[in-house]
């Protein structure tokens, strides 16, 4: 019998049949695994089967490649904090289906899980919500191997070269692979004062890195929660 | 047992198997307990013992039962303004004049308009969505039923009541049809916190968070 125990963060869960739930989660040191929660449906643990809660789990099966089940004892309900705020709802969905979509099922990440810890509890307090999700969408690109050479990117100047990964002067010609850095991923850039549409310009170019650099080579569109991200601050992907 | 545990437990079982296969797929009986065995909450244990119970009383059982699922096929649609079930289209909701035309109440599918009007609450119209946004089951803005709300909202409603589903799927949604008709008429959403019959104790802390949020002065004694 294979079994371990470990904290772990929910990202999705699915109705299976008619009483059971096949959920996906971010554990601390087991990574993105998959398990079946025998009688998920039911009304009193639907509160707590939310994307974003924190659970404790023990997932069992017979052998290792199986999809297993879990036991769950909930810890915190991170979704349910946040319901009432469109764009933190659209922030915490777009970081959970990101982790889904892009991270090797039960491969460890204990990065992954601790920087979701720190965004979640961001989420849920903090009024400068929108600074601390692009530091942990930076974060993930780094976690993911496209790590963003942010000591060279000056304050407010210059382009980030897809292809090679450099930052180039704003001076020099401006090739198609390029992308503008926004000023809010600039070094010493402040956050406190930063408008909707610094933050949004900002989104646009992480995702666009996102889509490009992460999920086009897996043939994948960016999560629809990452679009729906993007909607509420009116911007889409830049044109590379 | 169920269908998954029939297939898991039966393979290895002969005479499980013999069982399960007692009745071909083929001939009227198995076919009808397979057909009932698709129903929520049968298994093909339960949709056998269905099945004996109404070929062994035709009369009272299986020929009322016949009659009215014939009828239900024929004469049940959908309502082209709101999406409840009925026999007329519009509905008889729809239909009701006296009804307060200038409220609309959102929700997700028809269990919900049900439920609603069982509780009797609510007395203006309704708008089925037909589901909540989700990426996870491939529902987009086009999978859901929000053109026809735009329409009925513009017509003639002076706010619309979100009832969807307190879930990170149920207030996407909610935000999203919120932002579509912000310019259109006011936009409400149920109350969310304690249920009646409800302790504290015993609730997620996301249910107590959105309570303490929403707590209001108790002014029962002002007049006493």
């Amino acid at each position: 019998m294979q079994e371990w125990r470990d904290e772990a963060f929910l990202l999705s869960a699915r109705p299976l049949g008619e009483r059971g739930v096949v959920a996906h989660v971010l554990s601390r040191s087991h990574g993105r695994c998959a398990g079946l929660i025998h009688g998920g449906q039911a009304q009193s643990r639907r509160g707590w089967l939310q994307p974003g809660a924190r659970l404790e789990v023990s997932w069992r099966a017979r052998l290792a490649e199986q999809l297993g089940h879990f036991v769950i004892e909930p810890l915190i309900s991170h979704g349910g904090r946040v319901l009432s705020d469109p764009d933190r709802l659209a922030a915490l969905a777009s970081a959970l289906a990101l982790l889904d979509n892009s991270l090797a099922e039960r491969d460890p990440h204990p990065e992954a899980f601790a920087s979701l810890e720190t965004l979640l509890q961001t989420l849920d307090s903090a009024d400068d919500w929108g600074a601390a999700y692009l530091e942990w969408e930076c974060r993930l690109l780094s976690l993911l191997g496209y790590g963003l050479p942010r000591e060279r990117f000056a304050e407010d100047d210059g382009f980030l070269d897809l292809e090679n990964w450099s930052v180039i002067a704003k001076a020099s010609l401006r090739p198609r692979s390029c992308l503008a850095l926004p000023g809010m991923l600039c070094s010493g850039a402040r956050h406190g004062g930063a408008s909707r549409r610094d933050l949004g310009e900002a989104l646009s170019f992480l995702a666009t890195l996102l889509a490009v650099r992460v999920f086009r080579p897996l043939d994948r569109d960016l999560p629809a929660a990452r679009y729906n991200l993007l909607n509420r601050f009116g911007v889409g992907l830049a044109e590379v | 047992m169920t269908d998954n545990g029939a297939a898991n437990g039966s393979d290895k079982n002969p005479a499980a198997r013999r069982g399960s296969n007692f009745f071909s797929e083929d001939d009227a009986i198995g076919n009808l307990i397979r057909m009932l065995s698709r129903l929520p909450g049968l298994g093909r244990r339960s949709a056998t013992r269905l099945a004996l119970r109404l070929l062994t009383d035709r009369e009272g059982g299986l020929e009322p039962l016949v009659r009215a699922l014939s009828e239900a096929s024929e004469s049940v649609r959908l309502c082209g303004e709101c999406g409840n079930l009925d026999v007329r289209d519009p509905c008889g909701i729809c239909l009701d004049n006296e009804r307060d035309t200038g409220l609309l109440c959102v929700v997700e599918g028809v269990d919900d308009l049900w439920a609603l009007e069982r509780s009797g609450v609510f007395h203006g119209r309704y708008h089925v969505l037909g589901g909540t946004l989700s990426a996870l089951d491939g529902r987009d803005p086009g999978s859901l039923s929000v053109d026809g709300l735009r329409r009925r909202a513009r017509a003639e409603v002076r706010e619309v009541i979100l009832a969807l589903s307190a879930t990170v799927e149920g207030q996407t949604t909610a935000h999203y049809v919120a932002d579509l008709l912000r310019d259109v008429c006011e936009v409400t959403v149920l109350g969310q916190g304690l249920p009646v019959g409800g302790s504290p104790n015993y609730l997620d802390d996301g249910t107590l968070f959105a309570a303490f949020r929403s707590r209001s002065l108790l002014s029962g004694g002002a007049g006493l």
